[in-house]
C-alpha cells in the first residue's frame, strides 16, 4: 500500500509533465490475496501487487489514452507522452466538452485498519473451518475467500484531486454431496465481521436438502428466487440497461420508456454509491461524487446513469457512474439496491401451491438485450414446492425468460435483503416470488 | 532479466522448497475502437511485473508483483513461500508434479510485418474508412470497429533448470452493424467474427487479410435485412452451423469439460466440474465416428498456440475425440499423472499475476469431406445458423444453449428465407453423435477467441479454434419465446 501522499505525488508529477490541454490520471492501486479451496484442500492460495497509472489527456477536442504499472518518474512520463502522441493522430470528437471539475463530495469510511493484520494463516484457518463443517457432514467444500486492499486516486487539470483506500472481503462457497450441491457467500469491509460458520451453515443445509433431484419437465412455473438468483437477474438488467450509453443509442431496455410504467409497482430499484448498507465509495473513476440515482420506482422507468462524457453530450449532469476510461461500455451503475418487501422466505414458500424454488443460476447471458431475454441454468440447489412445503429438489432446469416481464409478475418480495458482490458492483436485493417463469430445458443432474 | 531470475531459483532452491519457478512478463497492448465515424478509444497499455509460484510441504504458494528489482522478487519468494504454509494447513494430499523434459530456448515471435511499427494514422483510416462504407447504407443505426495489438515477452525459469524466453505478437479486428427499427427491435451483424472479430498470433499482415472493407456493405446490410427478417422457426429439425459458431460449440461443450483441472473439482465453486470423468476416458462414445477433435498448441499464428506453456512443458498436439470416441484431457504436471496421462502443456496464466491453471490451446474440429454446399443439400427441412450472439451451458457442460446473429431457413436442400433471433439447444454428447457432416478444409479456419474466462480471480485467456461448417441432426432449434 503506498498511501496518500506517495500516490497524490505521482499523479500530480505526472500532471506536470503534460503540456496537453486537459489531462486526468486515474491510479488504481491494487493489494489482493485470494485462498481458493477444492475438495476439501487448499489448492491455489495467490497474492498480487500492482498499480497502475491510466492517463486520458485532450488536445483541442482530440483525445488520447495510455496506461502504465512502472510507476518510477520514467514510466510516468513515458505514460503521459504515449497518451499526447496517440492524442495528436487521433481524430477529433466533437461531443467531448471537457473533463469534470472539482466538486465538494461526502466523506466516506472505506478503509479499516485492522484488516491489514489479517495473514494468509489467518484466510486458511476460516477456510479450514468451512472444509471442518462440511466434512462433519460427509460433504465436500470448495470456494474462495478473497481480501482486497484497493488504493483509487483521481487528480485532473481542472483541479479534481481524490484519494479513496477501500478494504473488503469476499467469501464463496459449494458444498457438495455425491449428487447435491449448496452455495453461500458473504462479503464484507472487516475480517472481525465474517462468520464462516454462518457460511458453511448455510451451503450445507441447501447440499443436504438437495440430495437425490428427481426429473421434472421444463413448462411455466411459479417460482421463488433467493437473493443469490436475484443479484444475477439486476446485474444483467444493469449492464444491459442502466447506462447512458446503451440508453441513448437505443439499445437499452428502457430506452424511450423513461416515465413509462415497465414492471410491477412493487419494483423499485436504485443506485446509491454513499448508502452504508452497500459497498460505499465517495466518488467514481472521474472523480466525480457518486448520487443516489433512482432507475426504477414503483415500477415506473425512471432514470439511468451517467459519466462526464455522456453528460456533457446529452446536456445533464454526471451523476458520478464513470468506468475508468476509455470504457466501451459507458457509465454503469455499481452500487444497486431493490426495495424490500414485507414477506419472508419460509412465507413465500408456504404461499405456493404448486412451484420452484431456484437457489442460484449459472451462466445466464442475454439472448436479446433489448427485450432483456436472459438464458441460463439453475444450480446449487433446485426445489419443487408443493401446498406451501418443500417437497423435493429437482434436477437442474435451463430458463429463457423475458426479465422485464418477470419483474411485472413479481407477487412477493422478502423483508430481508442480503448484500452480495456481483462482478464489477456490489447489490443490496432481496428474494422475490414470480407468478410465472419459463424454464425451457433440463439437464442430467 | 536472466540473472535476476536464475538468482531466484537459487535462492528459492536454498530455502528448501520442493519446487518454484518464475514468469516474467513485459507486455504491451495497442487498442483502436471507433463508432459511428469518431474515435471512442485509442490507447496504449504497458504492463511489467512477476509472479513466483512456489511447491512447499506438497502445497502452493504464489505471489506476485509489479515492481521488477532484486528487493521485491525477494520478498515476493518470501510471500509465496508463507502462503504455501499456510495452504498446507488444509492439504489432504501431497502435492506431486510430472516429470518432463527441460528446456532453455529462445523463441521469436512470428509476425511478419510487426503491427506497432505500422503508423497509428494509417490504423485508424482503416477503421475510418470500413465506418463510412456502412454509414452508406440505410437505416444502420450504430457502426463500430475495433483492432488490437498486443506483444509480449515472458521470461520463464523453474529450479529444475528451465529458462525459455518467448516473444509474441498478436493483432485483432473486427467490425459491427446495428439497425434499430421504429418500434425499438435492434439486431446486430458483426465481421469476421462477433466480440470483437477474429484474431490470430500474427502481425499486420493478418489485419490485411481480414478484407474488412470489402466485406462492411454486406455487414451493415444484412443487419438491416434482420429487422424484417422471419423469426427462426421452431421445432425439432436439422441444422448446420456455420465455422464461427462451431468455434463456440467446440469450446463449451468440449474444450472446457476436457480441461482435467475442472474434472478433478478444482473449478467445483466458480464455473463448474465436468461430465466427462475419468471413468469415460477412452470408453465413452463423445461424438459420431466423424468427429476427430484435437488439441494442438503447434498450429501456426493459431491464438491458442505457443512454444511452451506457464510451467516449460513444450506445445503439442493431441487428440481429445477420435472417431467420435472421448480420448484425452487438456492437462498440467500436477493432474496428468492421476489419471495415467503425460502432461501435454495446457497450464497457462493470463499475465504475470496470475498463476498458471488449465486451459485450452488450440482446439481443433478437424475437417470431414464435404463442401458446404453439399451439407445444406442434405438437409430437407432445418435451418443454417452464423456468428455467435449469445452462449449458456450447464455446470458440467451438458445443457447448451446458443443464440446466434443470422440464419436462414432450409428447404429441399436449398437456403431459403434469412431468419433473425436463431437459438438452438441440446445436450453436449447427443448433440456430436448426431453430426453427420463437416466441412472440408477448404472451410476450415482457426478462429482466435480473445476472451476465454476461467478461475479465481477470474483469468482471461486467449485460445482458438479450428473449425469449418457441420451439420446436425434433430436438434431442437428456436427457443426463444
Amino acid at each position: 500500500m503506498r498511501g496518500r501522499e506517495e500516490v497524490i505525488n505521482s499523479l500530480k508529477e505526472g500532471l506536470s509533465i503534460s503540456s496537453a490541454d486537459e489531462v486526468e490520471l486515474l491510479f488504481l492501486g491494487k493489494g489482493s490475496s485470494l485462498t481458493r479451496y477444492a475438495n476439501s484442500t487448499i489448492h491455489q492460495n495467490v497474492k498480487e501487487s500492482n498499480s497502475e497509472i491510466r492517463v486520458r489527456v485532450v488536445i483541442g477536442k482530440k483525445i488520447g489514452f495510455s496506461q502504465t504499472n512502472d510507476l518510477t518518474k520514467e514510466g510516468i512520463k513515458k505514460a503521459v507522452l504515449d497518451a499526447e502522441k496517440i492524442a495528436k493522430v487521433t481524430k477529433e470528437d466533437p461531443d467531448f466538452v471537457k473533463l469534470p471539475e472539482p466538486e465538494e463530495g461526502k466523506d466516506i469510511k472505506t478503509f479499516f485498519e485492522e484488516n491489514l493484520n489479517v495473514k494468509p494463516e489467518d484466510m486458511a484457518e476460516k477456510v479450514v473451518n468451512v472444509i471442518k463443517r462440511a466434512e462433519s457432514k460427509n460433504l465436500i467444500a470448495s470456494g474462495a475467500f478473497s481480501f482486497d486492499i484497493n488504493e483509487y486516486a483521481v487528480v485532473n487539470s481542472r483541479g479534481i484531486e481524490k484519494y479513496q483506500p477501500y478494504t473488503s472481503f469476499f467469501f464463496t462457497t459449494v458444498i457438495m454431496g455425491e449428487n447435491s450441491s449448496g452455495y453461500a457467500d458473504r462479503f464484507s469491509m472487516k475480517f472481525s465481521e465474517l462468520d464462516e460458520n454462518s457460511l458453511a451453515d448455510e451451503a450445507i443445509e441447501r447440499a443436504l436438502m438437495a440430495k437425490n433431484p428427481k426429473d421434472i419437465e421444463p413448462g411455466k412455473y411459479e417460482v421463488i428466487l433467493t437473493e443469490y438468483a436475484v443479484e444475477d437477474v439486476i446485474s444483467f438488467l444493469s449492464y444491459l440497461g442502466f447506462g447512458a450509453k446503451q440508453f441513448h443509442q437505443g439499445t437499452s431496455f428502457l430506452s424511450g420508456k423513461i416515465c413509462e410504467k415497465i414492471m410491477g409497482e412493487n419494483i423499485t430499484i436504485w443506485d446509491d454509491g454513499l448508502n452504508p448498507e452497500g459497498a460505499p465509495i465517495p466518488f467514481d473513476f472521474e472523480g466525480v461524487p457518486k448520487k443516489k440515482v433512482m432507475l426504477i420506482e414503483n415500477g415506473v422507468a425512471k432514470g439511468i446513469v451517467y459519466d462526464s462524457y455522456h453528460a456533457f453530450k446529452y446536456h445533464t449532469k454526471s451523476t458520478g457512474h464513470a468506468l475508468p476510461q476509455p470504457s466501451s461500455f459507458g457509465p454503469l451503475p455499481l452500487n444497486i439496491f431493490m426495495k424490500e418487501g414485507t414477506s419472508s422466505l419460509s412465507d413465500m414458500i408456504k404461499n405456493v401451491k404448486k412451484g420452484i424454488l431456484i437457489s442460484r443460476f449459472h451462466y445466464t447471458n442475454p439472448l436479446d438485450p433489448k427485450r432483456a431475454i436472459i438464458t441460463g441454468m439453475t444450480r446449487d440447489g433446485t426445489f419443487m414446492i408443493e401446498n406451501g412445503k418443500i417437497s423435493y429438489p429437482v434436477k437442474n432446469m435451463r430458463f429463457t425468460q423475458n426479465m422485464i416481464e418477470m419483474l411485472n409478475g413479481v407477487v412477493e418480495i422478502s423483508k430481508n435483503r442480503k448484500k452480495q458482490k456481483g462482478m464489477i458492483h456490489v447489490s443490496v436485493v432481496p428474494c422475490i416470488r414470480v407468478k410465472e417463469f419459463n424454464f425451457t430445458g433440463k439437464t442430467e443432474f | 532479466m536472466k540473472d535476476l531470475s536464475l538468482w531466484v531459483m537459487e535462492e528459492a532452491k536454498r530455502r528448501g522448497v520442493q519446487f518454484a519457478d518464475i514468469r516474467v512478463i513485459e507486455n504491451e497492448v495497442e487498442s483502436i475502437e471507433t463508432e459511428n465515424g469518431g474515435v471512442s478509444e485509442i490507447g496504449r497499455y504497458r504492463s511489467v511485473g512477476f509472479g513466483i509460484r512456489v511447491l512447499m510441504n506438497g502445497s502452493w504458494g504464489f505471489s506476485s508483483s509489479s515492481r521488477v528489482d532484486k528487493y521485491e522478487i525477494e520478498k515476493v519468494l518470501s510471500e509465496a513461500i508463507s502462503i504455501a504454509k499456510a495452504s498446507s494447513l488444509a492439504k489432504k494430499e501431497y502435492v506431486v508434479l510430472s516429470p518432463v523434459e527441460i528446456y532453455q530456448d529462445e523463441v521469436p515471435h512470428n509476425a511478419k510485418t510487426n503491427p506497432f511499427e505500422i503508423p497509428l494514422d494509417k490504423k485508424l483510416s482503416v477503421l475510418l474508412e470500413v465506418d463510412k462504407i456502412m454509414a452508406g447504407v440505410n437505416g444502420v443505426k450504430i457502426r463500430r470497429g475495433s483492432m488490437y495489438f498486443m506483444k509480449e515477452r515472458k521470461t520463464y525459469a523453474s529450479t529444475e533448470g528451465a529458462f525459455i524466453v518467448q516473444d509474441r505478437i498478436e493483432s485483432g479486428a473486427g467490425i459491427v452493424s446495428f439497425a434499430i427499427s421504429s418500434d425499438g427491435e435492434v439486431q446486430r451483424r458483426s465481421y469476421p467474427n462477433s466480440f470483437g472479430g477474429d484474431f490470430k498470433r500474427a502481425g499486420w499482415e493478418f489485419i490485411e487479410s481480414l478484407k474488412l472493407t470489402e466485406n462492411a456493405e454486406r455487414v451493415a446490410k444484412e443487419s438491416v435485412a434482420l429487422l424484417s427478417a422471419k423469426p427462426c422457426p421452431s421445432g425439432v429439425m436439422d441444422i448446420v452451423i456455420g465455422g464461427s459458431q462451431m468455434a463456440l460449440q467446440v469450446h463449451e461443450s468440449l474444450g472446457h469439460p476436457v480441461e482435467l483441472d475442472r474434472v478433478l473439482g478444482m473449478e467445483a465453486s466458480y464455473a463448474g466440474t465436468s461430465f466427462l470423468t475419468p471413468g469415460k476416458l477412452g470408453n465413452f462414445q463423445y461424438g459420431s465416428k466423424i468427429v476427430n477433435i484435437t488439441a494442438d498448441a503447434t498450429i501456426p499464428e493459431a491464438l491458442g498456440g505457443f512454444a511452451y506453456d506457464d510451467e516449460g512443458v513444450k506445445g503439442q498436439g493431441v487428440y481429445l475425440v477420435k472417431d467420435g470416441l472421448f480420448v484425452g484431457y487438456l492437462t498440467s504436471r500436477e493432474t496428468a499423472h492421476k489419471v495415467g496421462l503425460k502432461p501435454m502443456g495446457a497450464m497457462r496464466a493470463e499475465s504475470w499475476n496470475r498463476i498458471p491453471i488449465i486451459r485450452m490451446t488450440s482446439i481443433n474440429l478437424e475437417p470431414g469431406d464435404m463442401t458446404l454446399e453439399e451439407l445444406i443439400k442434405g438437409v430437407d427441412r432445418g435451418i443454417y445458423v452464423e456468428t455467435n450472439k449469445s452462449w449458456s451451458i450447464d455446470d458440467k457442460r451438458l445443457n447448451f444453449q446458443f443464440g446466434t446473429e443470422i440464419g436462414w431457413e432450409i428447404k429441399n436442400g436449398e437456403l431459403g428465407d434469412m431468419i433473425k433471433n436463431p437459438t438452438y439447444t441440446g445436450i453436449s454428447y447427443e448433440f456430436w453423435r448426431s453430426c453427420d457432416g463437416i466441412a472440408n478444409k477448404d472451410f476450415w479456419n482457426v478462429w482466435g477467441v480473445p476472451n476465454c474466462g476461467k478461475g479465481e480471480p477470474v483469468q482471461s485467456m486467449h485460445v482458438s479454434h479450428g473449425t469449418s461448417p457441420a451439420r446436425f441432426r434433430n436438434v431442437r432449434v428456436g427457443v426463444m419465446k
